[in-house]
């Protein structure tokens, strides 16, 4: 097994695509499959970069994995073995270790492409199994875009063999990779989940890497690598610009960085590496300092406090009958409206707590959490008593997240820790035990100090520890402010931890609670609160954290201060209701706010149903005629909808306060079907139909038939709508009305999308064909008569 | 080749694309929000484009050819470049994320996004062509897999040909889908004497029977 020594330069090798390219490879083939077909190949390149001084060899597996192979009915098992095999037999009688090489799956992970985070894990399982079984020395995962898909490649070889992990990235010039990952955040999660050294493949020469290899170097205890290409192909003849000799005098530059590992990639042939192993092997690696520093991320985005990071509180059903709704009847879109406005309204962190009787929480919040991060790259705290609704969440969270909580009590510590660290996470701690909160500040610190030794105990730095010295209500303990704040006063500067804080706790039970939570937050700020919980749509709190930035000096030149308040006269002033229209007229108009006022209005007089279908149907049905005869277009189309939208919702919120039944005309389901993604069609239907009165049920795109199928059964629902764009995935869409015909024989199913016509969806079994949104709105209304 | 940019989309364009079918009479709501859309998808779009040049018996060797509309497009060509192109990843993420709070802005995100990939591939095509026509070549016009009877199977061929995987970021799904979605591929023809291509017309095409253009008796110009 392969040891990583940092005070010794290892040398890895070059290109195996180019030394192939030389040797006539025909173009487009699939080079692992020449293990099979040309052993002997193979083991020449891998001996010229042996005796080039190459400590260690990558196998030819760069692309076996069952994606790739497909095509060409080879195992897995079968190439892996053979191309193991081959390095093997090519390092007899040398130190030389071999590496099997893991490189990209070659399909785009969720959310922008369809291949699941799970199904990435099972590939890489498969690949990992078989390279341990073959008997490589340690594994390799290069050329990596997606920290998503890096993640599923660390746990699939980290749970399933013994093998130490070695991960390299390709960069831009910008210092992101394509899909936006930054190299701190690359840095942050990889050295969390437990890799063994990190670098820099491919994309860009040694002159390009050199200021992104020195950003590595500063984020990282680990080993770091490069491995760069010969420089910049020629667009024409793809031909690199750096020879042998350049190569080996740039990367000599290096060795100020403190890396302890080099070799080469596309371009590069053993002559080039034999240039950096006369260069290296006489020198030892620098040492480097590194300062590890407070922070979460997803790839594309940092949070690391040094000031004030807001955490935003609102997904959380405790207290919130809407939420609490929504959860219930699985309706996410809710909750993801919840992130969005949190994000637009200034938070940093977004609290995810999704536990309440009657919900599955650890498929729940494992779903949630996918679904926010498909619609911000904000940070997650994942909110939970439940230690494997914890793990699920962080283990298929993108970037480092932070768990709430543990507390000083042994059995819970003992429990999530060890789930804390594994995934690299950052930790709450609640300075409580089984003897509940301590009165005092000294109380309290003294369980902040148990929890941070157990926390290191386990590996977890202090850096990750989190403190909450924890929120009293004013009007039943007075003296319980002072305490909390002098508790995180010493947390935060003679201890040398973050702190993270609720506020709203403070005012329960008396008047204008509002002053009092935006006074105690900047008390708490004051005392060196790094993570106020609070929501981010309350303005008074907001305010008070960017009063708090100018003051404090972080906010340099006041500008985010500047920037908040610019506007504020135009904001006041869109408040106020102008009643100039009918509700009918501002749906038409696509006025939303005054939509959303108007029928508030009318709900104070009127029962909500009465609204539905004397105010807002009639308008829809206007807008949908002209959209019809080709007055109007999908513009004006969308924006009445969205007016509608804003009025269904002062209608929604009036029915949840009074707790009667709600107005739903029945129950529909959409979804885009298996293969396909494009779901701007089905969506746009799916406002028109909500707007219209009906419950709807979204699957999303990409929908098994069997979860269509089980769906509307489990739902009752009487229409089922299928949208298909591609002539590809029309098949698709076929065998899910196949199968809904067969077992759920009563439901309606209406088909559309841009190839779909109407003979083709007569043919098809279809019932009906929903040329458009206006249309299937049409054979809602005939299908429920109503 | 200089990086791919892009700084300005044609909101005329936007509005085609959203089904606009008179420009005189928007509204200053909708109006205002196509201008922030615009705005919002310039700030994310991440134009990136590969290309190579084959000779037309190492595509036929690889498969790539196939239908037709194709090898019509490509008659007298000894050459042809592929192309790739995506804008990325980010701008999916918005629109993903104005879906949960808007039904007009994630459509006008939409169409921007695609007229933003229409616009760069113009303009890359544009520097192909004088990248090429110095060293001698003439190019045809740009022809797509899914085109006419050229099956839009073909992008698997057509991406591993130009690396497009490692050079740009730029997939396709099993079911030839590509990922990120707001990407194009396309066969450029070249040779040494004059070419021009022909386009598909609509006689293979997967729309035919329910286009709006060629209802009215237009062409979407393939």
């Amino acid at each position: 097994m392969f040891e990583l020594n940092k005070n010794k330069y290892t040398i890895l090798d070059g290109a195996m695509g180019t030394m192939l390219q030389k040797s006539g490879l025909e173009i487009g083939g699939v080079p692992e499959l020449l293990s099979l077909s040309n052993p002997d190949l193979i083991e020449s390149i891998h001996r010229s970069y042996i005796q080039s001084g190459a400590d260690i060899i990558y196998a030819n597996t760069f692309g076996a994995n069952a994606l790739k192979l497909a095509r060409c009915q080879k195992s897995v098992k079968e190439v892996i073995e053979a191309s193991i095999g081959i390095a093997k037999k090519a390092c007899l009688g040398t130190n030389t270790a071999v590496a099997l090489d893991i490189g990209p799956l070659g399909e785009l992970l969720e959310p922008s492409g369809t291949l699941s985070f799970e199904r990435a894990y099972e590939l890489f399982c498969e690949i990992a199994i078989a390279g341990e079984k073959s008997g490589a020395d340690l594994a390799v995962i290069e050329t990596m875009t997606d920290l998503y898909e890096v993640k599923a490649a660390v746990l699939a070889i980290r749970e399933n063999t013994n093998l130490p992990v070695l991960v390299s990235m390709s960069f831009e010039q910008n210092g992101r990779t394509f899909t936006g990952c930054s190299i701190e955040a690359m840095a942050s999660v990889l050295e969390g989940l437990g890799v063994c050294a990190l670098g820099i493949n491919c994309s860009l020469g040694p002159v390009g890497i050199y200021p992104l290899a020195k950003r590595l170097c500063a984020s990282t205890s680990l080993g770091v690598f490069v491995k760069p290409n010969a420089g910049l192909p020629n667009p024409v003849d793809g031909t690199y610009d750096i020879d042998a000799t350049q190569f080996g005098k740039i990367l000599s530059d290096y060795h100020e960085l403190g890396i302890c590992m080099l070799g080469g990639c596309c371009g590069t042939t053993p002559e080039y590496i034999k240039a950096v192993a006369d260069i290296f092997k006489s020198k030892t690696p620098k040492e480097r300092t590194f300062k590890r520093r407070s922070m979460v991320c997803t790839p594309t985005r940092i949070v690391a406090p040094d000031g004030v990071a807001v955490i935003g509180e609102r997904i959380n059903p405790t207290g919130k009958k809407l939420f609490k709704q929504a959860l219930l009847e699985n309706n996410i879109d809710y909750i993801l409206a919840q992130a969005v406005s949190q994000a637009d309204a200034g938070a940093d962190i977004l609290d995810v707590n999704v536990g309440m009787p009657g919900i599955d929480e650890v498929s729940m919040l494992k779903n949630i959490v996918k679904k926010i991060q498909s619609v911000t790259d904000l940070p997650l705290q994942i909110d939970s008593s439940n230690p494997d609704a914890i793990e699920a969440a962080l283990r298929i969270y993108n970037g480092k997240a932070i768990v709430n909580s543990v507390n000083g009590e042994k059995a819970v510590l003992e429990r999530i820790l060890p789930i804390v660290k594994k995934y690299g996470a950052s930790v709450v701690a609640l300075t409580l035990d089984e003897n509940g909160i301590p009165d005092t500040a000294e109380g309290r610190i003294e369980i902040a100090k148990r929890i941070l030794d157990c926390a290191n105990s386990y590996g977890i730095p202090k850096e990750d520890v989190y403190v909450d010295t924890l929120t009293l209500t004013a009007s039943a303990q007075q003296e319980g402010a002072k305490e909390t704040l002098k508790a995180l006063r010493y947390i935060k500067h003679e201890l040398g931890l973050r702190t993270v804080l609720g506020v709203s706790n403070i005012s329960f039970g008396l008047p204008n609670r509002e002053l009092l939570n935006s006074s105690f937050l900047t008390l708490a700020l004051g005392a060196g609160l790094d993570f106020p919980i609070i929501n981010p749509n309350a303005k008074a709190m907001m305010d008070a954290v960017y009063a708090y930035r100018v003051l404090s000096g972080i906010d340099k030149n006041s500008q985010g201060y500047i920037e908040r308040f610019s506007n504020d006269e135009g904001a006041k002033m869109s408040t106020v209701l102008s009643t100039e229209h009918t509700l009918a007229e501002a749906v038409k108009k696509g006025l939303v706010d005054e939509a959303h006022a108007l029928c508030a209005k009318l709900l104070e007089t009127s029962e909500p149903l009465d609204i539905v279908n004397a105010h807002l149907i009639p308008a829809l049905d206007e807008v949908g005629a002209d959209f019809e005869s080709g007055k109007l277009f999908l513009p004006q189309l969308l924006s009445a909808a969205n007016a509608a939208q804003a009025a269904f919702e002062a209608v929604k919120a009036k029915i949840a306060a009074s707790g009667t039944k709600s107005v739903s005309k029945g129950k529909i389901v959409i979804a885009t079907v298996k293969g396909d993604i494009h779901d701007i069609g089905k969506n746009i239907v799916k406002v028109i139909l909500e707007n219209y009165g009906y419950t709807v049920i979204d699957l999303g795109r990409d929908v098994e038939p069997e979860i269509i199928v089980k769906t509307a059964k489990d739902e009752n629902a009487q229409l089922v709508g299928l949208s298909a764009l591609m002539t590809t995935t029309l098949g698709a869409m076929e065998d899910t009305i196949k199968q809904l015909s067969s077992s759920y024989p009563e439901c309606r199913i209406m088909v559309g999308g841009a190839v779909v016509t109407q003979d083709y969806a007569k043919n098809i079994g279809a019932h009906y064909y929903a040329k458009d949104a206006k249309r299937a709105a049409d054979i809602a209304k005939e299908v429920f008569n109503c | 080749m200089e990086k791919l940019t892009i700084d300005k989309i044609d909101k005329n364009e936007a509005l085609r694309y959203l089904g606009q079918k008179d420009d005189g009479t928007l509204s200053k709501n909708i109006d205002e929000a196509l201008s922030k859309a615009i705005r919002q998808t310039l700030s994310v779009v991440n134009p990136r484009a590969v290309h190579a040049l084959f000779s037309i018996d190492e595509l036929k060797n690889a498969d790539l050819l196939e239908g037709k509309d194709i090898k019509k497009h490509l008659k007298g060509c000894t050459h042809a470049i592929l192309l790739a192109l995506t804008l990325g990843t980010e701008i999916e993420q918005k629109i993903r994320a104005s879906q949960a709070i808007d039904a007009l802005f994630p459509v006008m995100l939409d169409a921007c996004a695609t007229a933003a990939a229409e616009s760069s591939c113009d303009k890359y095509s544009q520097s192909l062509n004088s990248l090429y026509s110095k060293k001698g070549l003439f190019l045809t016009s740009r022809f797509s897999p899914g085109y006419g009877d050229f099956p839009i199977e073909k992008q698997h061929i057509l991406l591993r040909l130009v690396d497009a995987e490692r050079k740009i970021g730029l997939y396709v799904t099993e079911s030839s889908i590509l990922t990120p979605r707001k990407s194009i591929t396309a066969i450029i023809g070249a040779s040494d004497v004059p070419v021009h291509g022909k386009m598909a017309g609509c006689k293979n095409c997967a729309l035919k029977d329910k286009c709006d253009y060629k209802n009215k008796g237009e062409t979407c110009n393939v």
